[in-house]
Order: structure tokens, then C-alpha cells, then sequence
């Protein structure tokens, strides 16, 4: 191979390099500013882990029995059909990524008796926990200015927070934040 | 050869444009901007005579509302309410809930009404619940109307009404 070529093809591959950091840059922020739905979080990462919600027995759950592990908190209804119709995806993240740290936690803005009808006809291998009250406006707290269902807040195992969401996540895109940000 | 590292690292960056966080980062930044429930249902109230209160809820577009979820009171004591009869929603087989019925652009539903007084107030509380097809539900919402038969502006109308 003659030089001229190499440092051509050199040049094409430097400038796809190039363009790829700057667009990782440039989508990458999104994730990390809120999304034009939401608002920057009143509280942080030590009124996460000290909040508790009593899970489908009336135990209260800390959330911070999880602090260490890459958290999922994801906050439902079981009157919202896109919450519902997502759990599904979270159950099969919290069986596969079990073992490697990770939590994934559903507080409902419902009553424990609604959500315990629910477990029982949709068992979820993670904990279900019940706010009927409260369970909203800790959501509004993080950032969901609007009160809307599903939000998820995903917390790193050193407690800073990945990734805040409105919407229900496609598996792939899930399993894709999941698979980056476990505890190494 | 200097540029045989840079071939390397290059080709270790570029995996990178296909990584799967940009494509889900890309997705929420394309996440549309949601309106607040006031603005997304719209909700009004008037009597159309001394019998018959109608409540209406403008959609939004690309929003909906669930057949099942209204609820209404009305207030105070001699005032009540006889059976809503809804209009027939749009019927949908929800993966989740079934079948069930949702409206869009708009529904109006006229509420039976006995025991209204000439010079009293009428306060109407409606409950709905609705979704945006963006693919988030809002949480049950409390609209509220005070019909006050004896207000200036209203009172004139609303009393003949009542007299008819």
C-alpha cells in the first residue's frame, strides 16, 4: 500500500472518531439536563435513600437498605396503562441483573391494597411499594413537574443520579443505561 | 508508525456513534413537550335549564380520556345528582385494562340535577382521569365549578332559567 491512501484512510476514520465523540457529547447531555418535561430535582440523593414507603405487607421499606447498588426507581399506577404495560421489562432486568447489583424498586401512587390485587395477578420480582398519597409528590420532588406516570430515577451506586424519565423505556434502552452505569 | 496508533484508537472511538446510550439519550431528547391537565382537558360547566347541568372536557390533541375513571358530586345538600349517563367512548382493547372506552377531542356529559334552589348556589365536582399518547398517564384530576344563581353577571340567565 502506498503512503497517500493509508494516511487517507487515516484521515476519514480520525474524522469519524471525531464526529462520534462530538455526537455521544452532544446526546449524551439530555440525559443528564431535564427533558423539557421536567425540572431540576428539589431533593438529592440523601432524601432518596432516607424516604420509606410501606411495601404490600404495610412494612415500611427504606429506600436506602439499596444505597450501594445501581437503583431504578420507578414510580406507577395501577390505573396507568404505559406503567403497567412496562413492569414487564423491569422484572426482567431485575432477574438478570440481580446478582450484579442491581435494584430496581416500583413505588405506586395507589393504596397497598390496590397494588396487592395487583402482585397477585402480576407477580413482579422486585419490591412494589405503595405511597397513595405521597408516592406522587416525592415524584414531583425529583423532577416530574407535572405529576405524570411512568417516571423513573435512576441512581449509580455512588448515589448520583443517571438518568430521570417520563415514559415508559423500550428494554433496549433500559438495559443499555443498566448494562454502563453497574457497580464495577 | 505514528498513525498506525491513531488507526487503532480511531477505530476503538467509532463504536461509539453506535453506542446504545446515544440512541436512547437521542429518543428522550425528542420527548414532546406535555401540557399541564387544565390544558390538556379543559373543563367547563353550564346549566342548560333548571333540570340539567352540562359538563364538558376539550381534549387536547393527542390525548384521551377514560370512560370509567369520571365521577361526579355536586353540592350542596338539596342539590343532587341523578345517574350520568356518559356517551359511548371510542372502545379500545387495552393490552392492559381490556376493553374499555376512552373519548378524544372532546366529551360532554349532561347531568340530572333535582333540588336546585332559585337563589342558591350550585358547586359541581368532577373527577377524570386521562393519558397522553406520548405514553404517560396524569393522575386523576379534581375540576370544580361554582354556578352561583345569584351573581350578577350569571344570576339574570341562570334564574330564568330556572323559572322556565
Amino acid at each position: 500500500m502506498s503512503k497517500a491512501p493509508l494516511w487517507a484512510l487515516g484521515g476519514v476514520i480520525l474524522a469519524l472518531a471525531g464526529v462520534s465523540i462530538w455526537l455521544d457529547r452532544t446526546f449524551r447531555e439530555p440525559a443528564i439536563a431535564p427533558a423539557p418535561n421536567m425540572a431540576a430535582a428539589s431533593i438529592g440523593f440523601p432524601a432518596v435513600i432516607a424516604a420509606s414507603f410501606p411495601d404490600t405487607e404495610g412494612r415500611p421499606q427504606s429506600l436506602g437498605q439499596w444505597q450501594g447498588k445501581l437503583l431504578v426507581v420507578n414510580f406507577w399506577a395501577t390505573w396507568c396503562g404505559p406503567c403497567r404495560e412496562e413492569m414487564p421489562i423491569f422484572d426482567a432486568m431485575q432477574s438478570k441483573y440481580a446478582s450484579k447489583n442491581l435494584q430496581v424498586v416500583g413505588i405506586a401512587a395507589d393504596t397497598a391494597a390496590k397494588v396487592n390485587e395487583f402482585q397477585k395477578q402480576t407477580p413482579v420480582r422486585y419490591p412494589l411499594l405503595a405511597g397513595p398519597t405521597d408516592a406522587l409528590e416525592f415524584s414531583k420532588r425529583l423532577g416530574n413537574r407535572l405529576g405524570l406516570l411512568p417516571h423513573t430515577v435512576i441512581f449509580g451506586p455512588d448515589g448520583k443520579q443517571i438518568l430521570a424519565k417520563l415514559g415508559p423505556f423500550t428494554q433496549f434502552e433500559l438495559e443499555s443505561i443498566i448494562a454502563e452505569n453497574l457497580p464495577k | 508508525m505514528p498513525f498506525r496508533t491513531l488507526l487503532v484508537s480511531a477505530l476503538l472511538a467509532v463504536p461509539m456513534l453506535l453506542s446504545p446510550t446515544v440512541s436512547a439519550a437521542g429518543a428522550a431528547q425528542a420527548e414532546p413537550e406535555l401540557l399541564e391537565s387544565e390544558a390538556a382537558f379543559r373543563f367547563s360547566a353550564k346549566l342548560l335549564d333548571a333540570k340539567t347541568l352540562e359538563v364538558r372536557f376539550a381534549i387536547a390533541d393527542g390525548y384521551y380520556m377514560y370512560r370509567d375513571k369520571f365521577r361526579f358530586q355536586a353540592e350542596p345538600g338539596p342539590v343532587t345528582l341523578g345517574k350520568v349517563e356518559l356517551p359511548k367512548g371510542k372502545v379500545k382493547i387495552d393490552p392492559t385494562f381490556g376493553r374499555v372506552e376512552t373519548y378524544r377531542k372532546a366529551v360532554t356529559a349532561r347531568l340530572p340535577i333535582t333540588g336546585l334552589q332559585p337563589d342558591g348556589k350550585l358547586a359541581i365536582t368532577v373527577v377524570s382521569q386521562g393519558c397522553a399518547d406520548a405514553g404517560v398517564c396524569y393522575p386523576p384530576m379534581t375540576s370544580k365549578a361554582t354556578l352561583d344563581l345569584t351573581a350578577p353577571a350569571s344570576g339574570k340567565s341562570l334564574s330564568s332559567i330556572l323559572r322556565q
